[in-house]
């Protein structure tokens, strides 16, 4: 009996460490590959920035990089383009690595995990740039409502960002395969239900304050503009 | 739509034209008619007085071109260059960058003694005022004649609350229109303009007083009686992005130079003020207030990236006044500018935002200007701004330590 549980414990222990066997080639092919794509990009990356200072690209691209730069503002146009050529050889690196381990891996759940990784790059992909454009879109709002006089300059821009950022999260789920259906249906109601609510709390909720806004602008574009004194330039 | 290539360069213009030694530029494009009836009636003593003048204007077609008449008169030609109809000014009334470089390219294949360079709006195309600003280059008194507009008591906030005395402490040029869209210049300068606009082929802003100053030129100020069209309907944070934009930029390219600058001395001054016109209505400053008040509210989170603790403090502090004692202080203007010339170099944050966030503060400064000076006479008036000019160059130690160490601790 105890021999019998040994030589099972035995047989076990063999097969696990024949798995790991298994998958140690490629896990070394793995890390040996985002090593070396590690490398190559950073030696790319360099390349890349000192090409782009030697022929003044930031200069050079002068007002028309006014646009990249409001999305980063502490990057400078050479560095953005390096770090996305590093980034991207880093991807690539992971990628190849990631087809070594597969080739050597016959696990289906391993195989499901593998496949799986590159959805979850993406959804990071999709998640960062969500947040940064809610970051960017809901500061644009607020400042240009405040230079508007809004007063519900606040609630303006603290609306876009949610909205904005419930929608990266619905991407981000569908992009995983996570909920099926549901958060599709489930985005569809909230994004449909905020409409409406403001729709009912405009056409219902506020409707005298709506009418006597609009009857102030009425009488205001009635009446003459007074001429403006103040002359900022 | 025409491009450059399409309608020929400048130069071959100028090749027909020969060595001239007046060239007006016109920077922006214009109504041919009128600049042909305009520059009959205004240019009519200069020519007579024997000085070959060449008038150039823009044109965004080789049908236009060909319907300018080239020689309308002994002494006096008409030339002109292409300027796509792409190039649009940031603001309306501004030069098109584009245009300087093509005039600057003119008035050197045309050897001109003096090129003078008047905004699209041709307000200042009249023979006093064209004689005014080329005099002291002619003299050889100035490589660089600016105007000094006329001017009313709420006129030119812009220019009095930010350009205007920035430019004179980190400059040290007490310079009244640093941004004027009408000036001339001549010999080293005439090169240094044409060098700058090849350099710079994006459409940034220029600012010729603040490539004299850098390069030690002699720069003259001259009274004229012009006053350049309204145009209300550009938003004022545009306004403030764009011209403030350019000189903080300017600051940031420049900054081995004015670190070492110290105090502002006045430039040669020739002619004498038109009196202002007086302000018949008096200003509603609560609007102001209640901007700013709206700001303070919202963009405190944006201020507290470029303002330190303690400015934000006296900001918290002018947010409670009274609207009758509602005063900012020179020495908080000052540093405000400043910490934001500061932020948009480091850019903290967009510049967009930065500079948008800026108009609430503007404004407060407006109102806390007009409180002040509302029932002052023009002399009052032109003491107050050389308080506040002296407040910029006071608090220029501070910009300084901050541009050279931005993450030392700042209270």
């Amino acid at each position: 009996m105890w021999d019998q549980a040994t030589q099972s414990l035995r047989d076990s222990m063999v097969r696990a460490i024949t798995k790991i066997a298994t998958l140690l080639p490629g896990l070394i092919a793995f890390v040996l590959a985002v090593i070396l794509f590690t490398g190559l990009a950073w030696l790319l990356a360099f390349l890349v920035r000192r090409l782009l200072t030697a022929i003044k690209f930031d200069e050079r691209l002068g007002n028309g990089a006014t646009g990249i730069s409001e999305w980063a503002p502490a990057s400078t146009p050479s560095s953005l383009i390096g770090r996305a050529v590093f980034w991207g050889c880093f991807v690539v690196g992971v990628l190849v690595g990631l087809t070594a381990f597969d080739a050597s891996s016959t696990s289906l759940l391993a195989a499901y995990l593998i496949g799986y990784l590159p959805r979850v790059v993406g959804a990071l992909v999709l998640l960062f740039a969500g947040t940064i454009m809610a970051r960017f879109l809901s500061r644009s709002v607020l400042i240009g409502a405040v230079n508007l006089n809004l007063q519900y300059a606040r609630l303006l821009s603290t609306g876009v960002k949610w909205l904005v950022l419930v929608l990266t999260g619905a991407m981000v789920l569908d992009h995983l395969s996570v909920g099926g259906t549901i958060v599709e249906l489930a985005f569809g109601i909230l994004f449909g239900g905020i409409v409406l609510a403001l729709a009912l709390a405009v056409g219902l909720g506020s409707r005298d304050l709506v009418s006597r806004s609009l009857e102030r602008e009425a009488a205001r574009a009635a009446e003459p503009k007074p001429a403006e004194s103040l002359q900022h330039f | 739509m025409a491009t450059t290539d399409q309608i020929g360069s400048a130069n071959s213009a100028a090749t027909a034209a020969g060595s001239v030694d007046l060239l007006i530029g016109i920077a922006g494009p214009v109504n041919t008619d009128e600049l042909q009836s305009r520059t009959a009636a205004s240019l009519s003593r200069l020519v007579a007085g024997g000085l070959r003048v060449a008038v150039a204007s823009p044109v965004a077609t080789t049908a236009e071109m060909a319907s300018l008449p080239t020689q309308p008169a002994p002494n006096l030609q008409f030339l002109s260059y292409p300027l796509s109809p792409a190039s649009i000014p940031p603001l309306p009334w501004l030069a098109v960058p584009a245009a300087y470089r093509e005039i600057a390219h003119l008035a050197e294949s045309t050897s001109a003694r003096v090129c003078i360079i008047l905004g699209q709006d041709l307000a200042a195309l009249d023979g006093e005022t064209v004689e005014a600003l080329a005099r002291p280059v002619l003299d050889g008194q100035a490589l660089l004649s600016v105007p000094i507009y006329v001017s009313a008591k709420h006129e030119g906030l812009l220019n009095i609350g930010v350009l205007s005395p920035f430019i004179r402490a980190l400059y040290g040029r007490q310079i009244h229109h640093p941004m004027a869209v009408d000036f001339a210049l001549g010999g080293a300068m005439l090169s240094q303009l044409a060098t700058e606009t090849r350099r710079s082929q994006n459409n940034a802003v220029p600012c010729p007083i603040i490539d004299a100053a850098v390069a030690g030129m002699s720069i003259a100020q001259s009274h004229v009686k012009v006053r350049h069209e309204r145009h209300d309907s550009v938003e004022l944070s545009a306004v403030l992005t764009t011209l403030a934009g350019a000189v903080f930029e300017d600051a940031e390219r420049n900054a081995a130079v004015w670190q070492r600058m110290r105090g502002s001395h006045p430039p040669t001054i020739l002619g004498s003020p038109s009196a202002a016109t007086i302000d018949g209505n008096e200003v509603d400053v609560r609007p102001l207030i209640e901007s700013f008040k709206l700001g303070w509210r919202n963009l405190q989170e944006v201020w507290g990236l470029v303002l330190p603790p303690v400015t934000l403090l006296e900001l918290k502090r002018l947010s409670l006044m009274p609207v009758e004692q509602f005063r900012m202080p020179d020495q908080v203007w000052a540093k405000i500018i400043y910490d934001f010339a500061l932020a948009h170099r480091l850019r903290s944050i967009g510049r967009t935002h930065l500079l948008g966030a800026l108009t609430p503060l503007y404004l407060a400064w407006v109102a806390s200007y007009i409180g002040e000076i509302q029932s002052a006479d023009a002399t009052a008036g032109e003491e107050r701004l050389d308080r506040l000019a002296k407040a910029y160059e006071e608090s220029k130690p501070y910009f300084v330590s901050r541009w050279r160490w931005p993450d030392r601790f700042n209270p």
